[in-house]
């Protein structure tokens, strides 16, 4: 029998316009570890839904206004909350409304009161139906993105620079090094390449690696060095 | 004493066979071979030499662990001494591992003697030339000067909790940075970036690149929220296929 998924983290809305209810169905799940956020009526389960875009809804299915039915169905209807699973809460044991919560989208239907430990499974295994959530591009279509991680240049002449960094940087790879003490001195930004020297490992458990600066003049480099160098 | 001409290169591996077609290989493109196989007494023989290169097979079977020999050079050596490791079917989590602890290349184990040239070549001029150019280089002041640095990666796949990254790059696991692009402008509708840790590393075994996992910051709820309401509706478009 696979394990049950766990709750922690787990983002749950609770859409029931009676207060104890939601005060009970809360303490049972964030006793879990689940993260619950709550909605008294149509509007505000919309709203929420659309905010926080919860792993699961569990809607009561008699409301004042609008009744969870409008709910479940409105939920289905829109793209990006249409694959979020239902749970449908009602008092009434009566076919005709479990199987009009199950043709409208709700994956399932409890009916109260319930206990605790039952409740907890039907979240399970509706859960399951809400598995995580991947995207995977297709290899032509793969984005670009731009990665800024923190580095440190130790050493320095005049035609180039020692980074120690958590990335082993491959040989002859561009990058672009900025900070506010070059912004300071007129620098909007360094551009460098990575020598065909393997990166070494330093001391300190990074990479040391060695960087030509590109684009800079004679005037510039020197101004860069004693920048680096601490000389006025 | 005399001085070695040709540069000393040692080796550990469990395999006899391995170890002899090694041995004729290395002496065949000038590099004298030292085979260890005795892992109790490596740090003391390795103490009294002084080694170019170390290759280290990461799979000793009862000989031990290679990763742990790494980890052991590093300390007895420094951090210039170059180590490649070999693999006969390197892991892709294994190979960037190896290559966080300390270790410079790696190889699929192979006799090839102008590959092994080629590659090993590399790093047999290296540490004399790495040492000569450290001589031209002078330190910052107060020893570090803090940049940031910015680099391209392509993003494979995006989850609820992170990214799949591939790179040139290897990152560090455990190393902090920050995501930033069109595909990050669509999904969270801003320009901020995306804070993330990276959690995992692989070597991609058809390309060479290197992939890594960066987990989004967990106390952005806002943002984890609308990546997956992006997830959500892009899922939503996929086609189902139905039987």
């Amino acid at each position: 029998m696979s394990e049950p998924l766990s709750l922690i983290g787990k983002e749950i809305l609770i859409v029931d316009d009676a207060p104890d209810f939601l005060l009970f169905t809360r303490k049972i799940l964030e006793a879990q570890g689940a993260v619950v956020h709550q909605a008294v009526s149509f509007e505000e389960a919309i709203s929420q839904t659309v905010a926080t875009c919860p792993h699961l809804v569990i809607t009561d299915l008699n409301m004042p206004d609008k009744s969870g039915f409008d709910l479940i169905s409105a939920l289905k209807k829109n793209n990006e909350t249409s694959n979020i699973p239902v749970i449908a809460l009602s008092a009434l044991n009566d076919p005709q409304s479990i199987f009009k919560a199950v043709s409208f989208g709700a994956c399932d239907y409890l009916l109260k009161p319930f206990n605790a430990n039952l409740f907890i499974q039907k979240i399970h295994k509706s859960l399951k139906l809400s598995q995580f959530q991947i995207y995977v591009f297709p290899k032509e279509t793969r984005p670009k993105a731009t990665l800024s991680i923190n580095a440190d240049i130790v050493m320095c002449n005049e035609i180039g620079i020692i980074l120690e960094s958590a990335v082993k940087f491959a040989p002859n790879e561009e990058l672009v090094l900025e900070s506010p003490s070059l912004g300071f001195s007129g620098f909007e930004s360094l551009t460098a390449k990575s020598t065909s020297q393997a990166p070494r490992f330093s001391s300190r458990g990074k990479y040391l690696t060695e960087l030509n600066l590109i684009g800079l003049d004679e005037i510039l480099a020197k101004k860069l060095t004693r920048l680096l160098k601490g000389v006025a | 004493m005399a001085r070695l001409t040709k540069p000393l290169a040692v080796l550990v591996d469990d395999d006899p066979l391995f170890q002899k077609g090694m041995e004729t290989v290395l002496i065949s493109i000038g590099v004298i071979p030292l085979i260890v196989t005795d892992i109790d007494k490596f740090v003391h023989t390795i103490r009294s030499i002084k080694p170019e290169i170390f290759l280290i097979d990461l799979n000793l079977g009862k000989f031990g662990s290679g990763f742990d020999l790494i980890s052991t050079i590093r300390i007895e050596k420094g951090p210039y001494v170059p180590i490649v490791v070999i693999s006969a079917n390197p892991e892709q989590t294994s190979v960037a591992h190896a290559l966080e602890l300390g270790a410079n290349d790696y190889i699929i184990k192979t006799l090839d003697r102008e590959f092994l040239a080629s590659k090993l070549g590399r790093y047999l001029k290296s540490p004399a030339l790495a040492n000569r150019r450290q001589a031209l280089f002078s330190e910052v002041a107060g020893g570090r000067f803090q940049v940031t640095t910015k680099f391209n990666v392509e993003i494979t796949e995006i989850d609820e909790m992170g990214v799949k990254l591939l790179s040139q790059e290897l990152l560090a696991k455990g190393s902090s940075l920050a995501i930033s692009g069109s595909i990050m402008q669509v999904i969270s509708g801003t320009d901020d970036n995306f804070l993330a840790t990276i959690t995992q590393n692989w070597t991609e075994a058809d390309d060479g690149r290197f992939g890594a996992y960066a987990e989004f910051e967990p106390e952005n709820k806002s943002i984890r929220h609308r990546i997956r309401k992006w997830l959500l509706g892009m899922n939503s478009k996929v086609p189902k296929i139905s039987l």
